[in-house]
């Protein structure tokens, strides 16, 4: 009988190959400790040639998915193996393989075996007798019931729960073996958190913590090609803080470099995960918004703004004075380059600074002009 | 545009499939009008992939409208964008969000 398809391990995922053979447990191999060790050690070695493959790749977590899968099966013969990271604060757990299309199915963590291993950040066995009847009635309560689920650590904290449905029998009554082999997933588990972590500092200015321009472009263009092919709305949004050039020239440099990395954090802290922010110059941040039409665009880039202004408020002095304004531009119906849209967004910023206005936008208001908002002298 | 129906003991729930944007709103608010005044209604966003402007709007008012009982509008498998929509906007305060469609109905008791 052929093993299902995401166990194969020459295409881990989209077709590409395992960087080297390997070695498949024969049905009749018993899962002892040497046996299971030295497919451990294997496990530990590939996993070097695997990253170096998928690290910086987008569909990595669902390689690695497969990944823990195949390596499961070879070591223990793990079946209906399934990975989960945690969400929401704790709340939620979310497979790494999207369910349905893009969206992820989550499963709370408030019920169920999953989540009892997830909040209590401690592994569940079916053949432990050291666990309560309450707790294997909560693993059967929910159908098919896991012969081993475990928690995923990062330090102390829960960030993962993997769940296994079937394993050798040998396995199972092996405590000790599953710690290990649960020590190591997570060990994995925890270094392509590392990786991607370097992966974004590498794309990320390191003065206010958001992408550099030439990264902002890569990651948008892919954004604004995804917004476009699901029909999605989008809105480009350009903050230009005015008097920064003060601050460089009266000697605050300290000052300038501390207000940079909380313009930074204040603006990413305001947009959602999945927006894309970045510096484009000394005093401009750009960010593109997805899946926003224009009145709720112009609705989030106000608030947006408000916070940049109440940041500049507490920095601002008499000779100093600072202030930001906003530009939006809408990608909807007229599909325009990237580039045109950031342009487009810079030239509404730039309208503003000459007419004062705060904030403009480079779409038709349904009562007519392209400002959001009210006008005010401007205060520099 | 799609939207499902279905009853969990007294409580109706509303499940829309796609994207709740202006031409697509109308579908939204016909299911959910032609419920009798005062039902306890969950909304369902687990195939709703965002939310436009209108659709915000449309939810604040159906909040306000909601009985004086204290309710507020429960919404059950909110997906991570359309979550964060709410969070930007200050909005998430003003409604209920519950993991799954059991939690929202149990809240109900």
């Amino acid at each position: 009988m052929s093993r299902p398809e995401a166990l194969k391990p020459p295409t881990l995922d989209g077709g590409r190959p395992a960087a080297r053979p390997v070695e498949e447990a024969s049905p009749a191999e018993q899962v002892t400790g040497h046996v299971a060790m030295a497919r451990l050690a294997d496990m530990l070695g590939f996993f070097e040639q695997w990253l170096n493959e998928w690290g910086e790749d987008a569909a990595r977590w669902i390689a690695f998915d497969q990944f823990i899968r195949h390596r499961l099966h070879q070591t223990v013969k793990a079946e209906r193996v399934r990975c989960f990271r945690v969400v929401c604060g704790g709340q939620a757990l979310e497979s790494l393989v999207p369910a349905q299309g893009k969206l992820h199915a989550l499963v709370p963590t408030a019920q169920g075996i999953l989540g009892y291993v997830a909040t209590r950040a401690c592994p569940y066995r079916r053949v432990d007798p050291s666990l309560g009847p309450a707790v294997h009635h909560l693993a059967e309560s929910g159908g098919q019931a896991p012969c081993w689920c475990f928690p995923v650590l990062a330090g102390s904290q829960p960030i993962g729960v993997v769940s296994v449905g079937r394993m050798a029998d040998q396995a199972c009554t092996d405590p000790h073996l599953l710690a290990v082999l649960a020590g190591t997933v997570g060990l994995l588990w925890n270094r392509l958190l590392d990786m991607e972590r370097l992966s974004a500092a590498r794309q990320t200015d390191q003065g206010s913590g958001v992408l550099t321009r030439c990264n902002f472009f890569r990651v948008a263009e892919a954004v604004l090609a995804d917004g476009y092919a699901n029909f999605e709305p989008a809105i480009f949004v350009v903050l230009a803080v005015e008097g920064v050039r003060r601050l460089d020239d009266s000697g605050l440099w300290e000052q300038r470099d501390q207000l940079i990395g909380k313009l930074g954090r204040a603006i990413r802290s305001k947009v959602r995960s999945d927006d894309v922010v970045g510096r484009f110059s000394d005093d401009r941040f750009v960010a593109l918004l997805r899946r926003l039409d224009a009145a709720l665009g112009g609705m989030i880039a106000r608030k947006l703004m408000d916070t940049v202004a109440g940041l500049l408020a507490e920095c601002s002095t008499q000779t100093t004075p600072l202030k930001v304004r906003c530009g939006l531009a809408a990608a909807g119906e007229t599909p325009r380059t990237l580039r045109q849209h950031v342009a487009a967004a810079f030239a509404a910023a730039e309208s503003g600074r000459l007419r004062q206005v705060d904030l403009v936008c480079d779409w038709e208001q349904p009562g007519g002009g392209a400002l959001i908002g009210d006008e005010h002298p401007d205060a520099g | 545009m799609q939207v499902d129906r279905t009853q969990e003991g007294s409580v109706i729930v509303v499940s829309p499939r796609g994207a709740v944007s202006e031409e697509e709103l109308a579908f939204v608010q016909g299911s959910i009008e032609q419920l009798p005044p005062g039902s306890r209604l969950v909304v369902s966003l687990k195939d709703v992939p965002y939310l436009d402007s209108r659709a915000l709007e449309y939810f604040c008012d159906l909040n306000h409208k909601m009985p004086a009982t204290g309710q507020r509008l429960k919404f059950a498998e909110t997906p991570q964008a359309c979550r964060e929509v709410f969070e930007v906007t200050d909005l998430s305060g003003e409604f209920e969000f519950y993991a799954t469609v059991e939690d929202a109905v149990r809240s109900f008791l």
